[in-house]
Formats: C-alpha cells, structure tokens, sequence
C-alpha cells in the first residue's frame, strides 16, 4: 500500500486542475453555441462550402447533414487506407486489407477509434496524420454539435429549429479543438512526445539483431486523441508507449485533456439553459461515478483480491512501472468512463473485478462523464428517464426543464436506452456462437468471454479501448465490430436529435409546488441510482458470467 | 474471399446502405 500517497496526489492534482478549468472553458463552449457572431476564418470557410451559417435548421435537416457528412468521412477513409502504397509518406505500407479499412474508417468516423491494427507496421504518416488525425477533430466535434444542439432544443420554447449543425461543426474545430489541441501538442512535445515526420531508424542490439524505431507526428496526433475523447494512438500500445506518454508528467496531462471537455459540457450546458444549477447537476453525476469507480479501480489494482496484489503490493502485470499500479488504474477509469478508449495499461491484465470495473463504466453507457458531447446527450437522456420514473412515483405529469415529457418522448429515450444493450448482447451472442467468433479468443472461460464481451461493448459504445487476448483483426470481428461502432453511434444521435426537434418546439409549463427540482442533490441522488440500476437490469448475468466468476474462482 | 475490388463494393454499399437506413429512420421519426 506504499503507492497510496502518490495515488491521491496525483487524482487530486486532477480535480485541482480540472476545478480551476471546467468553468472557463464551459463559459468558451456556450458561447460558442449561442454566439450570433462569425469570425473572419469561420466567413472564409462557410463561402468556400457555400453555405448558410445562419440558417436554422429543423431537426431533420440537422440530423441529414450529420449522417452526409459522416458516410463522406467513412468513404473518404476507407479510399485513403485502401490506396496507401500510392500515397507519399507511406513508408513502403501496403494497403490496409478491405475489411481492416472499412473498420478503421468507421472507427474513427464514430468517435471510436478501435484500433484491430498495429499503427507503426501499418499505416503511413499520410494516413495516420491527413487521415486518422483529421476525423479525430471532424468525429468530436459532431458529437459536439449534437450535445449543442440537445442544449438549444431545451433552451428554446415553441422554435421549429435546433441550430445549424455546419455552423456548430466549423466553430467547435475552429474555436474549440484546434487552439485546444495545438497547445496541447507543444506541451506533449515539453514533457517528451515524439513529433517528427521521419522514416523508421534502425540500430544493432547487444545479440546482433536489429532494432527498428518507429517515430512519427505523435504529438498532434495524441493531444487530439485525448481531448477529443478519440482513443486512437499512433502506436500499438497507446499510451503505454514511451513516445506516446513518456512520464508520470505527459500521463497527468494526457489524463486532464481526457476529462477537461466532456465535464466542461456538462457546465456550458448550464449556461445554454439558462439555469447554471441543472449543469452543475449532471456534472455532479458524473464526477460522482467517474469518483467511485476510479477507487474501487484502484483498490481492485493495489489491493484487490488474490496472492499477487498483496505480495507485490499492487498488481504489476501489464502495467508500466513509470506510472505505477494507481497512474494505471485511474487511467484505465478515466478512459473507459469517458469514451476514449486510449490505454496506458493492458486492460487484460487488470484484476478480475478491475477489468469488470472498466467494463461496468463502459456498459453506463459512457457517461461518467461519457465523450465530448456524447457524454452529455447521454446523461440528460437518462436525466428523461429519471424524471418520469419520479413521476410515475407521485402520479405528476413528468417534466425536464419546463418540458411535458409525454408518450413520444419516453419512448424514443427508451429506444436510446436499449438500443446499446442490444447491440452488446446480440453481438457478443453472435461472436460467441460463431466459429470465427470463438477462433479470435486467446482464453476459455469466463476471462474468455469477458474478452469477447469487452470488444462488443468498447464497440457499441464507442469506447474503442481493447481488452487484449482478442485477436481482432479478422474479417469476422473487423465486420461485427464495424456495425456495432456505426449503429451504436449514430441511431443514438439520430433520436436525440428528434428529441431536441420536439424539446424545441413544445411549450413550457411553468414550475409547481410538485414539481420536482432537477438541480437537488435529491435529484443528483436519484439519477445516479438509475444510472446504476438500468446497466445493473441489463447487464448483471454477463457481469456474473465473466468477471464476477473469475473474481471467486 | 476478403480481397479484391469485389469486396471494396462490399464494404461501400454496406456503408451506403446503413446510413440510407439511417436517413430512412429520420423520416420515420418525422412524421
């Protein structure tokens, strides 16, 4: 237990730094969606698209440019990785098989970023920087738009428009996560990150053979990677890389950029709705299950159960000593309960309930708190569910901020809410009872099926972390887990944009004696208690069939 | 099986035809 001091210091150097930056940057995100004013790049950009950046658009319209504008990315991704050898910067790459481009495309269009490939031995700086890197900002900063436009239809009272999704697309890139992203990239470069654009170097090891060093441009690519809650990493191994996260310093910092946007939606939220308090609520939420988890994580890691932990005073395997057994499980929560899916650690080697721990924050349904923009959207889809369950308690008409939640509105929440669980069990039925499924598994029992689990989940909820033991790269879990990314990601965006239409265009009813405060730690208490008790419902015979048995055996 | 420009066609009706899908689930829920 010696490494506890330094844990809580480093998690409460994290809250520190993200106490002192939510605010400011929330109030920078709100502005951003409610300004009435164009900056000079941002005329430039809509004149060259030829664009209306002034038009309100319906719901329909709004979720029409989102799905034009993501299938483009997937077709324009696929095409680069599948033509790679003609490409400069390729490094003598082949092309990337169909089923791995077609993968890798939608992956990193739907905020995933699962990665069945090794970045170093198969793409080419083109690819990895005009490519992966590009869609990094473009998938975030939908995501974005989306939670934006969930804000707006809350904000507005009988509006038959959402917002203009290329207006928010073309400000969250240039206000938001290109200065963002350029800071974070000189200091990446500060604490060590690798930034060049140079050819592998080779050199002669003790025993004759030879070694080949892989650098490249890591640096921009991570700094977007972590703040647009991506998760793709130049490298194999992510951040457990030295060139990618090469100290306790880059991996503080890489932890920050994870967490800073999606908590500082949760604040520009607020703002957009004109009641700071609801933000502060469902920030609340979220930090409170982000809290929880990441220390039974941590216990779990340098305390948990069996003969290893209490020997070595922290399960070592699969972690990096330069960030020890806590940097590793706090990342491990961090990105899983955010939807980045970078790794620090091998998430197959955490403890049983440690790795059923990172599954659990996957399975909420990313919202703890969740990805930029997805993170939001997520939990006030839940915050829906909550008030109608309150509701249906004390026999009131359920309302959200003013808004009669009514038949149409719950039930598209609940096709939110079910749509993932779906995805996750059918997929990981589906894996499991097929050969070529099966054949991807490195373990039996239940370590094998919480591999095969994980994958489908990561998926699905756009997570894109890997468990490992899995060997993905086949054309069976190349194709499953690219429709599991493309369904999980954008028939969610697609109901909550029509529910953003409806918020938009009802009336309010003016607040009661009975109605119930959505900003109360009463209200804070309950969210998070469904929160937990719908993944709980869906999820606990999986749960006890993977980790849970693998924990008491 | 997997490669080939026949499988390039695979894979970009699938892409097309998903969000046709999509786009078809907007319409539904417009109405």
């Amino acid at each position: 237990m010696s490494g506890v001091w330094p844990a809580l210091g480093q998690a409460a150097l994290l809250v520190a730094l993200l106490a002192l930056t939510v605010p400011a940057v929330g109030r920078l995100l709100a502005h951003t969606y409610t300004s009435e004013r164009h900056l000079a790049v941002e005329r430039g950009a809509y004149r060259l698209l030829r664009l209306d950046p002034d038009a309100d658009q319906r719901w329909r319209t709004y979720a029409l440019s989102v799905l034009g504008f993501s299938m483009v990315g997937v077709l324009l991704l696929y095409g680069l990785a599948r033509v790679q050898p003609l490409l400069p910067l390729s490094l003598g790459m082949a092309a990337v098989p169909a089923d791995g481009a077609w993968n890798t495309a939608v992956s990193f269009v739907t905020n995933t970023n699962w990665q069945w490939y090794s970045g170093e031995t198969t793409l080419g700086h083109l690819v990895q920087a005009t490519g992966l890197t590009v869609q990094q900002f473009l998938s975030a900063a939908t995501g974005m738009a989306v939670a934006a436009a969930l804000a707006r239809g809350l904000a507005r009272t009988g509006a038959s428009g959402v917002g203009n999704f290329w207006t928010d697309l073309v400000r969250t890139v240039v206000r938001v996560l290109l200065p963002f992203a350029a800071v974070s990239a000189v200091l990446l470069v500060l604490t060590g990150v690798v930034q060049n654009l140079a050819s592998p170097s080779t050199t002669a090891t003790a025993t004759g053979g030879e070694q080949a060093y892989v650098t490249g441009p890591v640096a921009s690519m991570e700094a977007i990677k972590e703040l647009g809650t991506n998760g793709g990493g130049f490298f194999n191994v992510n951040s457990a890389h030295p060139y990618e996260n090469p100290t306790p310093v880059s991996n503080l910092l890489e932890l920050f950029l994870i967490l800073l946007l999606p908590f500082a939606m949760a604040w520009a939220f607020g703002i957009i709705v004109r009641d700071r308090r609801q933000g502060g609520a469902v920030l609340a939420v979220m930090a409170l299950l982000l809290t929880v988890a990441a220390g039974l994580l941590t216990w779990a890691e340098m305390a948990g159960p069996g003969a290893v932990p209490t020997l070595a005073g922290g399960a070592l395997e699969g972690k990096e000593v330069r960030f020890g057994t806590a940097g590793s499980a706090l990342f491990a929560a961090v990105t899983t309960g955010t939807s980045t899916g970078a790794v620090n650690s091998m998430h197959d080697s955490l403890t049983a309930p440690g790795g059923g721990i990172s599954l659990f924050l996957m399975m909420l349904g990313e919202i703890a708190p969740g990805g930029v923009g997805s993170g939001l959207y997520g939990m006030l889809m839940l915050a829906v569910v909550t008030v109608f369950l309150s509701g249906l308690m004390v026999g009131r008409t359920p309302e959200y901020l003013g808004v009669r939640i009514g038949q149409r509105e719950i039930s598209l929440v609940a096709v939110y809410v079910l749509l993932t669980p779906v995805l996750v069990l059918v997929g990981s039925a589906v894996a499991l009872s097929a050969p070529a499924g099966l054949a991807g598994l490195q373990e039996g029992g239940p370590h094998g099926l919480t591999e095969a689990v994980y994958a489908v989940t990561s998926a699905s909820n756009n997570n894109g972390s890997a468990f490992g033991g899995l060997t993905s790269g086949t054309p069976f879990w190349n194709t499953l887990l690219g429709l599991c990314m493309l369904l999980g990601r954008f028939v969610p965006i697609v109901v909550v944009l029509a529910l953003a239409g409806r918020f938009a265009a009802a009336g309010r009813s003016p607040r009661g004696a009975g109605t119930l405060p959505t900003h109360s730690p009463l209200f804070v208490t309950l969210l998070s208690g469904v929160a937990l008790v719908l993944v709980g419902l869906t999820y606990v015979p999986v749960l006890a069939l993977g980790p849970i048995v693998e924990s008491l055996s | 099986m997997w490669a080939g420009p026949v499988t390039d066609v695979i894979f970009l009706l699938t892409t097309v035809a998903a969000f046709a899908l999509l786009a078809v689930l907007v319409g539904v829920l417009d109405r």
